[in-house]
């Protein structure tokens, strides 16, 4: 009797699956630009990369009673970074070693999983995957072995499979795609592999490539002159991370990475268009405009986290705004124009800043401090760390409360340097042009911090960029914040991050943190919120690795033994509700 | 620097210098998938829009994991190009990059990637019995792919003559057949079994102690 009932139940979960499943309600430009509030259908929850969802059923209020609903092991360790996508209760999730998992949002059942095959011989500096893009009846991702597969969202079966790049020569993928006009757009990873780094564009029906912009610029092209000899061959420019887009204009924001090797000698010049944001022209790729924000890197502050597209009033000038808060330790507020160009408003520094000795008001182009900028004979001393005021984790805005939220790194530097000579390039092999030893041992804990005691090294920061001014942080103490944010509409921050695997909500007004709940593993991915009728989610995925477990391996090196834990590895998908 | 503690390196880094590129077949069409249906009960193969299975299409003896009787050739630093000898490495200092050679024209086989090795010297009184029965006058080979992602071993801590991987901190200790000493790899580095033929070059006694490469999960 009771095996009978277990299998009328789980014909009834069955059947309610497949309904989910073939009620796939298409993803066009109509529902990316005005997404519904139930739904989370792209990494950032609006091509504006806000990261905010109006849901506001869950409040400040209500938020103690916050519950786990459902949970689903991933079967992989390391860094899971992508946020839950959900399309009318469908639920779809990308994890390290490219699976994707599509499941019903309400109950956590599988209705398919794709599972890609690695290559034996795949060299992961980063294993781990950002997200999927969701798009007509597909599902997109790109892979760490340079694939781009379109998965039918029903099925999971591959509709196709193009080449992005090849993995042997140290190409790789780790961006959710962004999607729109009929195109799915990502980019390129190896700026450790001496990559020239690129953006490429596919038929979203067909996989056939639609068009590819170098982030370096070739013989010829606006830009090259920013480059001396062959160094544009192998100069970087990764672009790791989803651009975010304007639908009016057709305009995608794309940020880049540091030039490659890190050494600055390597590559004299400028370096455009690395360490920069482009505006892209979606239809034909076309850089339309840039800014960089600091030229020739030397510390390896990528800034490919793109900037975040929202209003501005500073100085009584209203501003269709970009705002990014650079790895380099600045807030970068930017006017987008219809055309492309870009436009400088604002630096603001928001973490300790040693290497930069001033910001030009009118372009925003900053002179250098040479005893904090790391050389091929130069070993040098700068902060924020080689990691940054803010990686990749993203920033989120609340329209609600008019605020924008870094998670930031403090008291973190970097000592490093070249070592007289940098290696020959070979496809595939590291080329960074300092030693791997110097970058192990290279953090440092600020002299200004009593390391006897807890230290601030994680700080959540809310500013107001009509001002220019921080409103509130809170501090983390003795563990790395890699914390990516989800902003609601109950006035609500959803983040983890830390080194105790806790994810957290805190009040977006004032900081306070209002709820915390342990996970299987640290939290590095980004939190994502939907409803299914009408009753509101918050989900998230467990899992730690990557970069974060580079830090907290160094962290506990320069601690006193026992102050920052191991984290547990396994990933798992979370999804919470109020009763 | 005067603003800042830290804590200094035993480290040194594995090899500088160049070698030939590895990558001289590339087949990056190589590629089967599959996507699982529904609740763990129907699997449903999906035909890869006519790909061929398998990341190593290209065959050859230059596409074979190390063979018994193949040389090593140091690929990086200042032995460039050199056939391993014992002679050439010195006791306790920092492994050597390279690839094993064929016998006959001495072409290094390094399509096949995984093939990449470290080639050290140690102090055959330290090892246990089974490495040291694996090495050839104290020299011993071990894969230079770690074993948790497939990043290319760099990092040799001279102290404690450890090696380590930068990806993600795994440590290897060579004189105990390159178990995992910590870090996320949970499978110690494969060894090539070695002698030393009659015109004294090191050379493969047998093929990889265990399959080469990254974890897949």
């Amino acid at each position: 009797m009771r095996r009978t009932l277990a299998a009328a139940a789980a014909l009834m979960i069955l059947g309610a699956g497949s309904v989910v499943a073939q009620n796939l309600n298409p993803v066009t430009d109509a529902r990316l630009q005005n997404p519904e509030p139930q739904n989370w259908l792209q990494w950032r929850g609006n091509y504006e990369g806000w990261g905010y969802s109006p849901l506001d059923e869950i409040t400040t209020e209500n938020v103690k009673g916050l519950r786990p609903v459902w949970s689903f092991a991933t079967g992989v360790t390391e860094g899971h970074q992508a946020p839950p996508m959900v399309n009318d209760g469908v639920m779809y999730v990308s994890t390290p070693q490219n699976q994707v998992f599509a499941l019903d949002a309400a109950t956590g059942n599988e209705l398919w999983r794709y599972l890609h095959e690695i290559p034996e011989d795949l060299f992961q500096l980063h294993p781990t995957n950002r997200g999927v893009g969701l798009y007509g009846d597909k599902v997109y991702m790109a892979t760490v072995d340079a694939r781009m597969v379109a998965l039918n969202a029903k099925t999971g079966e591959v509709v196709w499979n193009s080449t992005i790049g090849d993995y042997k020569a140290g190409y790789y993928s780790t961006l959710s795609p962004l999607v729109a006009e009929g195109k799915i757009v990502v980019g390129v990873s190896g700026g450790e592999f001496g990559i020239r780094g690129y953006v490429v564009a596919f038929d979203s029906e067909t996989g056939a490539e639609a068009w590819r912009t170098y982030t370096v610029p070739g013989p010829g092209e606006p830009g090259h002159d920013t480059w001396k000899g062959d160094s544009w061959k192998t100069g970087g420019g990764s672009v790791w991370m989803q651009g975010n887009y304007d639908a009016d204009t057709k305009l995608a924001y794309f940020g880049t990475g540091n030039g490659g090797p890190w050494l600055p000698e390597a590559r004299p010049g400028d370096n455009l268009y690395t360490t920069s944001v482009i505006a892209l022209d979606i239809n034909s790729g076309e850089i339309k405009g840039h800014h960089q924000y600091h030229w020739n890197d030397a510390w390896d502050w990528d800034e490919v986290s793109a900037p975040v597209l929202m209003d501005i009033e500073r100085d009584g000038r209203k501003v269709k705004g970009l705002v990014h808060a650079g790895r380099n330790g600045f807030i970068w507020s930017m006017e987008r124009t219809a055309d492309g160009p870009i436009n400088f408003v604002a630096a603001d520094k928001y973490v300790r800043q040693t290497a930069f000795t001033a910001i030009d008001p009118e372009t925003g182009r900053p002179s250098y401090s040479e005893s904090a900028t790391p050389g091929l004979n130069r070993t040098a001393t700068f902060c924020p760390s080689l990691w940054g005021g803010k990686d990749w984790p993203m920033e989120a805005y609340s329209p609600r409360t008019g605020l924008l939220y870094i998670p930031s790194h403090e008291n973190l530097c970097t000592e490093m340097g070249g070592s007289g000579e940098i290696e020959d390039y070979e496809p595939g092999q590291l080329y960074i042009g300092i030693p791997i030893d110097v970058i192990l041992s290279s953090m440092r804990i600020h002299e200004s911090q009593d390391t006897s005691k807890p230290v601030t090294i994680g700080k959540l920061q809310a500013w107001d960029m009509n001002t220019g001014k921080m409103v509130w942080a809170t501090d983390f103490k003795d563990t790395p914040f890699w914390a990516p944010l989800l902003a609601t509409g109950g006035d609500l921050i959803f983040t983890g991050g830390t080194v105790d695997r806790k994810f957290r909500a805190m009040d977006a007004r004032n900081g306070e943190i209002l709820w915390e709940h342990p996970m299987p593993s640290g939290v590095t991915a980004t939190p994502a919120s939907f409803a299914v009728n009408g009753k509101q989610y918050i989900a998230v995925q467990s899992g730690w690795g990557v970069d974060a477990e580079r830090m907290r391996g160094l962290l506990a090196g320069l601690l006193p033994e026992g102050r920052v834990p191991t984290v547990p590895q396994g990933g798992s998908i979370h999804v919470f509700a109020v009763d | 620097m005067s603003n800042v503690r830290g804590k200094a390196t035993e480290a040194e880094n594995i090899s500088d210098g160049n070698e030939p590129c590895c990558c001289a077949e590339c087949d990056d069409e190589g590629l089967s998938r599959r996507a699982v249906m529904g609740y763990g009960a129907a699997i449903a193969a999906v035909g890869g829009l006519g790909l061929a299975g398998g990341a190593h299409a290209a065959e050859g003896p230059l596409n074979m994991p190390v063979q018994p009787g193949d040389r090593f050739m140091i690929t990086k630093g200042k032995l460039k190009q050199t056939l391993l000898t014992a002679d050439l490495l010195e006791s306790g200092a920092r492994p050597v990059e390279g690839f094993p050679v064929t016998p006959d024209k001495h072409e290094p086989r390094d399509v096949y990637r995984n093939n990449r090795l470290l080639m050290l010297k140690l102090d055959e009184a330290a090892m246990d019995a089974e490495t040291r029965a694996r090495s050839a006058g104290g020299v011993l080979v071990y894969s230079a792919v770690c074993t948790h992602k497939g990043c290319t071993i760099k990092s040799w801590m001279a102290k404690q003559q450890q090696l380590r991987c930068h990806c993600h901190l795994s440590i290897f200790d060579p004189l105990s057949g390159g178990t995992v000493k910590g870090g996320p790899a949970r499978r110690q580095l494969p060894a090539v079994p070695l002698e030393v033929d009659a015109e004294g070059y090191v050379v493969a006694a047998a093929g990889w102690t265990a399959t080469p490469g990254g974890a897949k999960k």
